[in-house]
């Protein structure tokens, strides 16, 4: 057994960053991580800038506009976000990220650019990357006493006396679970892309620790709110869910154009001015919509095209554009580009769809970063509140950076004010190894890829961008009769304990479900379109109704699905 | 290869578990093949079809974060963004092998 005071599950951006808060506030601090630290989660594969107000730019670099404030970006942020977001929180967002850019530069944070995207009043999107980000923040965790736990799966939270305890943890080398007492815990795990086929998130975000928090009796908010990246690679299938066409267009200003089947720039139905340059949310609806009304392409997306285009211009984009991401030669990252802008400048046009990319929705906290937990903190994309019904370009990582430092702080202080919790109750530990020893001591049953295949198809089809009550209360029934009927049977055919890749599945598989399930039911119960959430059949927005949170609980095993009140400090609708 | 199924291809995969006492040996399986496949996405799919113990590391399928690296028909490469063409051979990168593909990095 293990004995932390502060433990912090997930290991990368607001992982990272709460690890050194909490070390620098004097606590023990373990990090436990189910992949390895910079190699895993969604930071890494961040091509992306990070905000900040852009008076405070001015300040720090020279440049931006003096003329902006924490009050604009405040309201930029509220006004995107349709109202929905938590202020408490927004206003700990824009009031701290000053302090922690400051930091990062000192640090040694490379900026690569700065710029001003889509929904901000002024230039406050710095461009960094993720791989830059992760790798400073490691050097940073090195330099404290911080211990870092590898290739260790978190499944369940531990409670005692009615406070967080710890947690229950599979070594994934050795195959042996243990338990991970501490005094308090920042839940940093992330979303749950996988749930959805396409993604443009790595292979290890599969909503473990939304499921771990709803098992816990902690509430989740606003988990309709899934952001979809519009324009994503279909073809080849190695590089389906890609953003290097987001890259292009919407991302770097290339004058893409999408088209449906008849050659219509179908945009212009949904957002006339902007066309193919408008927010993230009404493209992907136009995409969807298109798609589903069988105007797509045969593979299943539609038609991404530079053909209006001279075809040197396009050549010439990778020598100033998508900087540091897309290099000279067309690579990104590590996949090579070449094939598809050969045919993009011969004229063709090559398929896109959208691809989940951000959870806006997840473990409802205060702006101390505080769940209805006492004792569990939680930070970055497994929070919901702070994006409201759509995130900012560049928000991400201003979140991780903020909240992990916020949760840091905070469990540290709660460790030392309220001390050791009692150790974990043998039953509740009984039942966690049993939860997690499950699919290996079952011989027969569903397979942790069947299951998978299944939510993914479901995920898809009723739970994807459009929505319907009628899909939607499908997808609810079936999930509930996965749940009673399937995930009891889950099954790991292969039985050695080390690095057995099956019993991990079966144990993501069984998150995914949990937090599909609670997609879902808030995407049921919320009978209005608002940022992201858009339901053909009710495609207004609807604020004398739904201007409130959606919440789910977990109960004696049932879900409860309510509304709450969104906490409004600052600006009101209208106002 | 059948009259009506896809082609098969042959994945070969240098297999082995120093501290549960397994000898590296190699094992063959068939898997259906399918154009821009990546060595990642056939190694799932050997997962699925036939032996889900199968180890290896993969995370960002951008080729970023190089867990995936191993020796692909000889050459150390990045098996996410690397694509099977035909019949192939998989071997654990330079490094401690800690299961079959997963190996111990820095």
């Amino acid at each position: 057994m293990l004995r932390t005071e502060v433990l912090v599950i997930g290991s990368e951006g607001a992982g990272a960053r709460a690890a050194i808060a909490a070390a620098d506030a004097g606590a023990e601090v373990t990090v436990v991580t189910k992949g390895r630290m910079t190699r895993s989660g969604a930071t890494l594969t961040g091509a992306a800038d990070l905000d900040v107000d852009s008076a405070t730019l001015y300040r720090l670099l020279g440049r931006g506009d003096p003329d902006d404030s924490q009050d604009a970006f405040f309201r930029d942020m509220v006004v995107e976000g349709k109202y929905l977001n938590d202020q408490p929180l927004v206003e700990a967002h824009v009031g701290d990220v000053p302090s922690r850019i400051e930091e990062l530069l000192g640090w040694g944070l490379k900026i690569y650019d700065l710029r001003q995207n889509p929904g901000h009043s002024y230039p406050r999107n710095l461009y960094t990357s993720g791989h830059d980000l992760v790798m400073l923040l490691k050097r940073e965790i090195k330099r404290r006493p911080i211990k870092v736990v590898e290739d260790t799966l978190v499944s369940d939270l531990l409670i005692a006396d009615g406070r967080v305890a710890g947690a229950m943890a599979l070594d994934l080398r050795s195959g042996e679970s243990d338990v991970i007492e501490a005094a308090s815990v920042v839940l940093a795990s992330g979303g749950g892309h996988n749930i959805y086929a396409y993604t443009t998130g790595p292979e290890d975000l599969t909503g473990d620790g939304q499921a771990m928090a709803l098992r816990a009796g902690v509430p989740l908010i606003n988990m309709e709110m899934t952001q979809f990246l519009p324009t994503t690679i279909i073809n080849p299938p190695m590089a389906r869910g890609n953003l290097f066409p987001f890259l292009l267009g919407p991302q770097n200003g290339l004058k893409y154009w999408l088209l449906n089947k008849y050659g219509e720039r179908f945009m212009e139905r949904w957002d006339p001015a902007r066309m193919e340059f408008s927010t993230r949310d009404l493209t992907s609806i136009g995409i969807m919509n298109e798609i589903l009304e069988g105007r797509g392409g045969p593979d299943g997306g539609v038609y991404y095209s530079l053909a209006h285009l001279p075809s040197n211009l396009i050549e010439d984009f990778a020598r100033w554009g998508g900087k540091p991401f897309i290099k000279a030669d067309w690579s990104a990252h590590g996949h090579s580009f070449r094939d598809v802008v050969d045919r993009l400048k011969a004229g063709e046009a090559i398929e896109v769809a959208p691809a989940a990319h951000f959870f806006m929705g997840g473990v409802q906290i205060d702006e101390h970063m505080a769940t209805a937990l006492p004792g569990l903190f939680a930070a970055g994309e497994v929070t919901g509140g702070v994006h409201g019904a759509n995130r900012l370009s560049g928000n991400a990582f201003a979140q991780i950076v903020t909240q992990g430092t916020r949760a840091g702080a905070a469990s540290a202080a709660f460790a030392r004010r309220e001390g050791r919790p009692p150790a974990p109750p043998e039953a509740s530990v009984a039942a966690a190894r049993e939860r997690l020893e499950a699919p290996l001591a079952r011989d027969n049953g569903v397979t942790a890829y069947e299951l998978r295949h299944e939510l993914q198809d479901i995920a898809a089809e009723k739970v994807g961008v459009l929505r319907t009550g009628e899909k939607l209360r499908e997808a609810v029934a079936r999930l509930e009769e996965l749940r009673r009927s399937e995930m009891p049977r889950l099954y790991s055919r292969a039985k050695d304990r080390r690095y057995n890749r099956e019993w991990v599945e079966c144990l993501q598989a069984e998150s995914m479900l949990s937090t599909l399930q609670t997609i879902a039911r808030s995407a049921l119960l919320r009978e209005e379109s608002r940022g992201a959430h858009y339901r053909r059949d009710y495609p207004q927005t609807d604020n004398d109704r739904w201007l409130c949170n959606t919440v789910v609980r977990q109960r004696d095993d049932e879900l409860d699905v309510t509304t709450g009140p969104v906490r409004t400090t600052r600006i009101k609708v209208g106002a | 290869m059948t009259a009506t199924g896809p082609m098969q291809i042959k994945v070969r995969v240098l297999r082995g578990d120093p501290e549960g006492g397994r000898e590296p040996s190699w094992q063959e399986y068939e898997v259906p093949f399918s154009a821009g496949r990546s060595v990642t996405g056939t190694l799932w799919l050997i997962n699925e079809l036939h032996d889900g113990g199968l180890a290896y590391r993969v995370s960002c399928h951008r080729g970023i974060c190089a867990s995936c690296i191993m020796r692909i028909n000889g050459k150390q490469l990045l098996a996410c963004v690397t694509e099977v063409t035909g019949d192939v051979s998989l071997e654990p990168g330079i490094g401690t092998v800690i299961k079959d593909l997963v190996i111990e990095q820095a």
